[in-house]
């Protein structure tokens, strides 16, 4: 017999969907939180970041960029770039969301993330009753973020214990690596990932408008390649 | 070592903060709290499905080829070689962790050898 799901089991359910990301989250967290601290910044600073903005890459190039030296509005153009992903999973949750109150909407878009969101839009796309699965949706955004908090406490009080020698700064792209391989699936993500590697370390634009340069340049590639037929 | 960030006043670091966590927010919200009415116009959908794609190789190539954080290429021949490791096993795998293990793994055994 199919069991009625309630919020608490939705929820409930979210959360277990959410355990195997802790693996990834961790390490990620805790990198954000060294790397603040490492750059200089107090450790209040470090952990007011991971709930303010709670996206890692913008948190990390935020403060690459900062201390760089460059203008704010450049870091947070940088930053709204990397994020417009976000404007995506956003708007494709915006359906699924149209008997939700505002406050509810607020909640689930600021707890958007990658990892919390292909669960929770793959949960939605399922067959059966869908009025309560935004419960599952803040079961995993919600254990993503406490876990995040967490991860970024442990990284801000060990970061500075660790010897600068052991490298663990490399974790960083090596996490990017693993986010984005997997996505180059065609030729046209391909080549727009070529694009925007080669563009921010060939090209050296003043106000450390690299990423911005590169970020634009590797869309336009893409959008190009798709043209041509080459997104199969 | 000097801090980079250590020098900048405390209030720069805190707007700096504010601002950023703001424009996330917004470009997380504005989308679902209005697309129970509206929708994103195709090309924005066709350009956003390739932002991760074009954003994440300019937050990893810098990361490999300034490691003194000057934008200047300096070829580190175990970090590249451990990158190019990390990108085959993220291939196979899929999987964050494994990539994480083996590229630092590879780092550090590439680092006792050449020296």
């Amino acid at each position: 017999m199919q069991q009625i799901p309630s919020a608490r089991s939705e929820f409930a359910a979210g959360v277990r969907a959410f355990m195997p990301l802790a693996m990834a989250i961790v390490p990620f967290g805790m990198v954000c939180g060294a790397a603040a601290v490492a750059a200089g910044m107090s450790a209040w600073q470090a952990f007011s970041m991971s709930w303010i903005i709670f996206a890692g890459s913008a948190q990390i190039v935020a403060i690459q960029l900062l201390g760089d030296g460059a203008p704010l509005l450049v870091i947070v153009a940088t930053v709204a770039v990397i994020n417009l992903r976000f404007m995506m999973y956003s708007a494709s949750l915006g359906p699924h969301s149209a008997s939700l109150n505002t406050r509810w909407r607020a909640l689930l878009a600021y707890l958007i993330t990658d990892q919390a969101y292909a669960l929770g839009i793959m949960h939605y796309l399922e067959p059966g009753d869908r009025s309560l699965r935004h419960w599952f949706l803040f079961g995993v955004s919600g254990a993503t973020w406490v876990c995040w908090q967490l991860a970024t406490i442990v990284g801000i009080l060990l970061g500075s214990l660790i010897p600068q020698d052991w490298s663990l700064d490399f974790i960083l792209p090596l996490t990017f690596i693993a986010i984005v391989v997997p996505l180059l699936s065609n030729r046209a993500m391909l080549l727009a990932a070529i694009a925007g590697g080669l563009v921010s370390v060939l090209i050296v634009l003043p106000l450390k408008l690299n990423l911005i340069a590169a970020a634009v340049t590797g869309i336009a590639i893409g959008l190009i390649a798709e043209k041509l037929g080459w997104a199969k | 070592m000097t801090l980079p960030i250590g020098d900048s006043p405390a209030l720069i670091v805190w707007t700096m903060i504010l601002s950023t966590g703001l424009i996330s927010f917004v470009i997380r919200f504005v989308p679902i709290a209005l697309l129970a009415r509206f929708d994103l116009p195709r090309w924005l959908k066709r350009a956003l499905i390739y932002v991760p794609s074009a954003v994440m190789p300019a937050i990893i190539a810098p990361a490999l080829f300034f490691p003194g954080g000057a934008p200047t290429i300096v070829l580190d021949t175990p970090r590249l070689a451990a990158a190019a490791l990390a990108i085959l096993i993220a291939w196979w795998t899929r999987s964050v962790l494994w990539t994480v293990v083996v590229g630092m793994g590879a780092l550090w055994a590439l680092q006792a050898l050449v020296p």
